[in-house]
């Protein structure tokens, strides 16, 4: 199951499916450039259909809104589909339509991404859309108001109306002691109802800039077409200034959080625990490849050593997970969950949860277990540049929060050379549960 | 009953058709009656999408779910090897094998790596061919279905969507939920699985879609060792007579902040004449996304939604144009009401010239984001075989698009679009402003 901390779009959805880590050594190359106005650009050519994925991440996300705003970040995505003098009204979307294109955007703690999906010839236009809408956004007519009702409907579809996402957010509202990833990206609904038109063209003029974005562009395209294209399109937006991005520290945990929630919403009974863990940007190195397989190890799949013990073996659960989240600028997550079967207490379910994590920490994985485990996330890479957009993804997500492109290459060769040891290390070092949240949900009547 | 083709002339059937008319290059799709194959070397790796004719409308009286049951009992085992081994085996090699059980169908996809396709074949058929259904997978899996079960009684599209099927289709088998019921997933014994199986994971009506790094000669003896072994049978007769749709409001009480509501009309068939000039009508009324009609007037101009969308569904034996809507519980009524006004007015006039030559450049023009993916081209591929379409449809579809007329579909939404009798299905509380 998914609690990630940034799921406020459709796309993340699907990006959050493939997202155990960036792309292969292995065939066709990604190329990175700069324009002289700042904006990084990285080409993915993929020949096989005569079409391209253009995607536009802007470094800023929830953790940006202004205290007090929670859900800035996130409105202003909605804004930007509200017209400029040359684009006016909902043409954004209509125009691309018109040329057989599809677009849509999403919003995290670290990033805000805008795509368009659409035929290889039509690029030129997609990119030129969206430079007027990076430069001459035009708010004056539009109607704040109705937004913000779009807005409160997209958190009671995705937050309120569903028991383990409303927990989801108060799970990170206590782990997260002082860094706005404790914020939910869709706001606070008193907060997001506060948000007016001067708060949104502030946060335009100092966020939205070619120097605060990276342009992707995956497809039919060779570099050559890219860099043209790009420079007619982009080249004439002129940089900006950039407010200097806050920098939160988060002081180190005393003890372990808590949560029981009882809700009459919830159907069946679940056990969650997050740990604050550090992120790719942080980590050693080696150190996000080791927590990475470490998740495969435990609940990548059918075999993992939670499912085999708590499932298969002893009987106390349905069903369990175990991911980790770790492309955030700042602290990433280890997500663990488990439902229990019918009887077993959630007490019963926790201890044994604890006990195969544990054992994680003592002893090394088994030279099978690792070696499928890693044989998985190799072969993701390789699945995930199936898809343009999962690809661009990966390397949008990346250089968001301070990767390489070279970093999206080597992920491969880097989760090959995790060991055993390292494993062991990464569970006994990060799984600790004064960095932790651990949080029941219990069906209760109304 | 139609002879299982693919062996007798396996490759001549398989020939290769280059695609390039329709716009997707560098991919080949091959012409046989049950195998479609698009040809593309560029990664290593493959996608299948097996459909099998045994869907949940296959269920027996009283076992509502064994289809969807049988069917996530794929990955449990076959053969020699029990579900442990069986899930090591996949996972030692990175194949993906996942199963989804609609009305009609049976959906099995494979993703594997190219140098694994020769395992993950050999796994698949025998999951296919000689399943265990042992007893602790059985309870266990059993045990998962109920607990989703009552997990999705907290999600009210979730329990909109059901409770739309069975006031839609009355007691035709299309009415119960493909994943079943709490009675019937409990009364499910191994006998029933077992039986449903070796009579519906059959040759008979199979189709086959693959795409990726695999040769035509390769992919003829696979296909003939993972699908030879099993039998050939008579298909189910068609399902009984149906009626569809049941006008009005009906409410399912929940106490959720936003209601969801699935609001439905019978549709053409997919071979109706009118099937495409309906989907182009639809695109203009919900199905284009941020430029429908409904979507700029419920979501844009009053912001009563996040998302408002229609769809024509296309099952064997019934078509429904299909839409949803979620808004807060006073709003309600309005949402419906500017739905059915909407609705009234583009039956009543159908699209103007300009909506329908945008309707035709987008969907002429992003069809072939549908083929830039092994799993894209696999999907699509299959959804035309279950739809009943000749392969040459994905080289004419964008033509007969294109040729659909201004009076075809004002007549369409005239024929179709009358909001008088919608089936409307909330799930949620109906409040006052």
């Amino acid at each position: 199951m998914g609690f990630s901390r940034a799921a406020f779009a459709i796309a993340i959805a699907a990006l959050s499916a493939t997202a155990a880590g960036p792309a292969p050594a292995a065939g066709p190359d990604a190329f990175q450039f700069a324009l002289q106005n700042g904006m990084q650009v990285v080409v993915i050519p993929d020949h096989r259909a005569p079409v391209v994925t253009q995607m536009i991440w802007f470094k800023v996300g929830g953790v940006d809104d202004p205290p007090g705003l929670s859900g800035l970040a996130h409105f202003f995505e909605h804004m930007m589909f509200r017209g400029t003098k040359q684009t006016p009204g909902d043409e954004f979307s209509r125009t691309l339509a018109r040329n057989g294109g599809e677009d849509n955007a999403f919003t995290t703690h670290d990033y805000t991404a805008f795509f368009e999906q659409i035929a290889k010839s039509r690029l030129p236009i997609a990119m030129s859309l969206e430079a007027d809408r990076m430069a001459n956004l035009d708010l004056s007519d539009s109607n704040v108001t109705t937004e913000r009702d779009v807005v409160l409907e997209e958190r009671r579809m995705r937050i309120e109306n569903d028991p383990q996402a409303l927990l989801a957010e108060q799970i990170d509202a206590a782990l997260h002691l002082s860094h706005p990833y404790g914020r939910p990206v869709i706001g606070w609904p008193e907060e997001v109802h506060r948000i007016g038109r001067l708060e949104a063209q502030d946060f335009y003029k100092h966020h939205y800039a070619p120097n605060n974005a990276i342009l992707i562009v995956a497809g039919d395209v060779t570099v050559d077409e890219v860099r043209n294209d790009a420079q007619a399109a982009f080249g004439k937006v002129p940089a900006r200034e950039l407010v200097p991005r806050s920098v939160y520290a988060e002081p180190p945990r005393l003890t372990e959080t808590r949560l029981a929630a009882a809700s009459p919403d919830a159907k069946v009974p679940v056990f969650m625990r997050v740990y604050r863990v550090p992120s790719y940007a942080e980590a050693a190195p080696g150190q996000a490849e080791a927590l990475e397989t470490l998740a495969q190890l435990l609940g990548g799949d059918l075999t993992g050593l939670l499912y085999r013990r708590l499932v298969v073996e002893k009987h106390v659960a349905t069903n369990v997970g175990a991911s980790y989240d770790g492309y955030a600028r700042d602290d990433g997550e280890f997500q663990v969950s488990a439902y229990p079967r019918p009887g077993v207490s959630l007490t019963a379910l926790e201890q044994a949860v604890d006990q195969v994590i544990a054992g994680a920490s003592k002893a090394a994985p088994n030279a099978k277990d690792l070696a499928r485990a890693k044989t998985q996330l190799v072969a993701s890479a390789t699945y995930r540049r199936d898809s343009q957009f999962a690809l661009a993804s990966a390397y949008g997500q990346a250089l968001s929060i301070g990767l390489t492109a070279f970093d999206v290459k080597a992920w491969p060769d880097r989760i090959q050379a995790v060991t055993a040891e390292q494993v062991r290390k990464a569970a006994s070092d990060a799984l600790v549960k004064k960095e932790a949240v651990s949080a029941t949900l219990t069906p209760a009547t109304r | 009953m139609r002879a299982w083709p693919l062996f007798a002339c396996a490759l001549a059937l398989l020939a290769p058709l280059p695609v390039s008319a329709f716009g997707a290059k560098q991919v080949n799709v091959a012409k046989g009656e049950d195998v479609w194959f698009a040809e593309d070397h560029t990664l290593p790796m493959i996608a299948l999408v097996a459909a099998f004719p045994a869907g949940s409308a296959d269920d027996p009286a009283g076992r509502d779910g064994l289809a969807s049951f049988a069917a996530s009992m794929l990955n449990e085992g076959g053969g020699k090897l029990d579900s442990n081994a069986f899930q090591t085996a996949l996972a030692d090699k990175a194949i993906q094998l996942s199963v989804d059980t609609d009305r009609d169908w049976m959906v099995v996809t494979l993703i594997t790596l190219s140098a694994n396709a020769k395992d993950a074949m050999h796994l698949l058929g025998t999951a296919l061919a000689h399943p265990r259904f042992d007893a602790d997978a059985v309870s266990r899996v059993r045990a998962q279905m109920l607990q989703n079960l009552n997990q999705l009684e907290e999600d009210p599209s979730q329990v909109a969507a059901r409770n739309f099927h069975l006031v839609y289709f009355g007691a035709h088998p299309y009415a119960h939920p493909t994943d079943g019921d709490a009675p019937g997933l409990a009364g499910i014994k191994q006998a029933d699985l077992r039986e449903f199986a070796a009579s519906h994971w059959v040759r008979t009506g199979l189709k086959i879609a693959v795409a990726g790094d695999i040769d035509v000669t390769t992919l003829a003896g696979l296909v003939k060792s993972t699908f030879g072994p099993l039998r050939a049978t008579q298909l189910s007769p068609p399902p009984r007579s149906m009626r569809q749709g049941a006008p009005g409001l009906h409410v399912f009480a929940m106490d959720v902040p936003q209601p969801n509501a699935v609001f439905a009309l019978q549709g053409p068939l997919r071979s109706d004449k009118d099937f495409l000039s309906a989907y182009v009508a639809n695109y203009v009324l919900g199905g284009g996304g941020f430029s429908s009609r409904l979507t700029t007037e419920v979501r844009e101009k009053r912001g009563l939604t996040y998302d408002i969308s229609t769809d024509v569904t296309t099952l064997r034996h019934a078509g429904i144009i299909e839409g949803t809507v979620a808004t807060r519980s006073n709003a309600m009524t309005q949402t419906l009401a500017a739905v059915k006004d909407t609705m009234a007015k583009f039956a009543a006039d159908g699209p103007t010239p300009q909506e329908l030559a945008d309707a035709k450049t987008y969907l002429t023009g992003a069809y072939p984001l549908a083929f830039s993916s092994n799993a894209g081209i696999a999907g699509q591929l299959s959804v035309y075989q279950r739809s009943g379409l000749p392969i040459g449809y994905v080289a004419r579809r964008n033509a007969m698009i294109d040729a659909v007329s201004l009076d075809d579909v004002k007549r369409v939404a005239r024929k179709w679009f009358d909001p008088r009798k919608l089936t409307v299905v909330v799930a949620g509380t109906i409040k006052a402003k």
